[in-house]
C-alpha cells in the first residue's frame, strides 16, 4: 500500500509540528558545507585534467609527435621570419647603392 | 605529472631554439653586410656573386668615381640655385636664364654620361652573366625611361 493513500497517516504529519530549537549557527554551518562542496568539485576537475595531460603523454607516439609538431613550426617560423628580414635588408641596401651612385636623381 | 611537464617544457624549448639557431643562419649574411665598411658594397658582392679579386676592383672604380661624382652635384646644385634666385628675380625668361637652364641640361647630361660609364665599367668587372644582370638592375632604377632588353627589366627585377 502507498503511504500516500494512508489518511491517518497523512493526518498525524500534518498535525506534527517541530518544537526543538535549530543548533546554534545553523545557516553558517549550512553555507560552510555549500562551499566545501563546491571546492571539492573544481579541485576534482583539476585533477581530471591533469590525468589526462598525464595519459596523453604517457604515450610515446603522441609525446614524441608533439615535439616533432612544435618543432617543425619552430624551424618554418625561423626560416621564414629570417628570410622577410633578409630580403627587408637587401632592399634598403640596394637603395642605398643606387642612392651612392646616382644622388642627382633626389637634386632634380 | 613530472614526466609531462618535462615533455611539454621540452617541446617549447626545442620549437624556440630551432626558431632562433633557423632566424639566425638565415640573416647572417645580412648581418655581415651591415657590419663591413661599406654595407650597400657588401651587397653587391653578395648579390652578383664576385669572387674578392673582381670585389676588389669594383671597389676601386667605385672609390674613384664617387669624388667626380659628388662634384658634378654639387655643381648642378649651385646652378640650380643660381637659376632660381634669377627666376625669383626677374620672372620672366631672359637670354641670362636660357643660358643658366642649358648648362644645367649640359652638366646633368654630362652626369649621366659619367655615370653610365661608371656603370658599364662596373658590370665589365663583374663575372659575364651577372654584369649584365647588374647593368640590367642599374639602368632600371637609374634611367627608368631606357628602351631594350634592360627596359624590360624594369619592373621585373626583383632582389633576393
Amino acid at each position: 500500500m502507498n503511504p500516500g493513500d494512508d489518511k491517518s497517516l497523512q493526518e498525524a504529519l500534518a498535525k506534527w509540528k517541530v518544537a526543538a530549537p535549530l543548533p546554534p549557527r545553523f545557516q553558517d554551518n549550512v553555507w560552510r558545507r555549500i562551499e566545501r562542496a563546491e571546492a571539492a568539485r573544481a579541485e576534482s576537475f583539476g585533477q581530471l585534467c591533469q590525468a589526462w595531460v598525464e595519459r596523453l603523454f604517457g604515450r610515446p607516439a603522441f609525446a614524441l609527435s608533439y615535439v616533432a609538431v612544435l618543432l617543425f613550426f619552430g624551424l618554418t617560423a625561423g626560416y621564414w621570419h629570417g628570410r622577410v628580414d633578409r630580403r627587408q635588408v637587401n632592399t634598403q641596401l640596394a637603395e642605398r647603392y643606387v642612392q651612392t651612385v646616382a644622388p642627382y636623381r633626389d637634386i632634380q | 605529472m613530472k614526466r609531462a611537464l618535462l615533455i611539454l617544457t621540452l617541446g617549447l624549448g626545442l620549437a624556440a631554439g630551432g626558431y632562433a639557431a633557423v632566424y639566425f643562419a638565415a640573416t647572417a649574411p645580412a648581418r655581415a653586410e651591415m657590419c663591413s665598411s661599406a654595407p650597400e658594397l657588401a651587397w653587391l658582392k653578395q648579390e652578383f656573386s664576385m669572387d674578392d679579386a673582381q670585389f676588389a676592383a669594383i671597389c676601386k672604380l667605385h672609390e674613384a668615381y664617387l669624388p667626380q661624382c659628388r662634384e658634378r652635384c654639387r655643381l648642378i646644385q649651385s646652378k640650380n640655385a643660381v637659376l632660381s634666385a634669377k627666376i625669383a628675380k626677374t620672372g620672366a625668361v631672359t637670354p641670362d636664364i636660357e643660358m643658366e637652364m642649358n648648362e644645367i641640361a649640359q652638366l646633368r647630361a654630362d652626369c649621366q654620361k659619367e655615370m653610365l660609364r661608371h656603370f658599364v665599367a662596373v658590370s665589365r668587372a663583374m663575372p659575364p652573366q651577372q654584369g649584365q644582370r647588374y647593368l640590367d638592375w642599374v639602368l632600371a632604377q637609374t634611367f627608368p625611361c631606357h628602351t631594350g632588353a634592360a627596359g624590360a627589366a624594369c619592373h621585373s627585377m626583383d632582389m633576393q
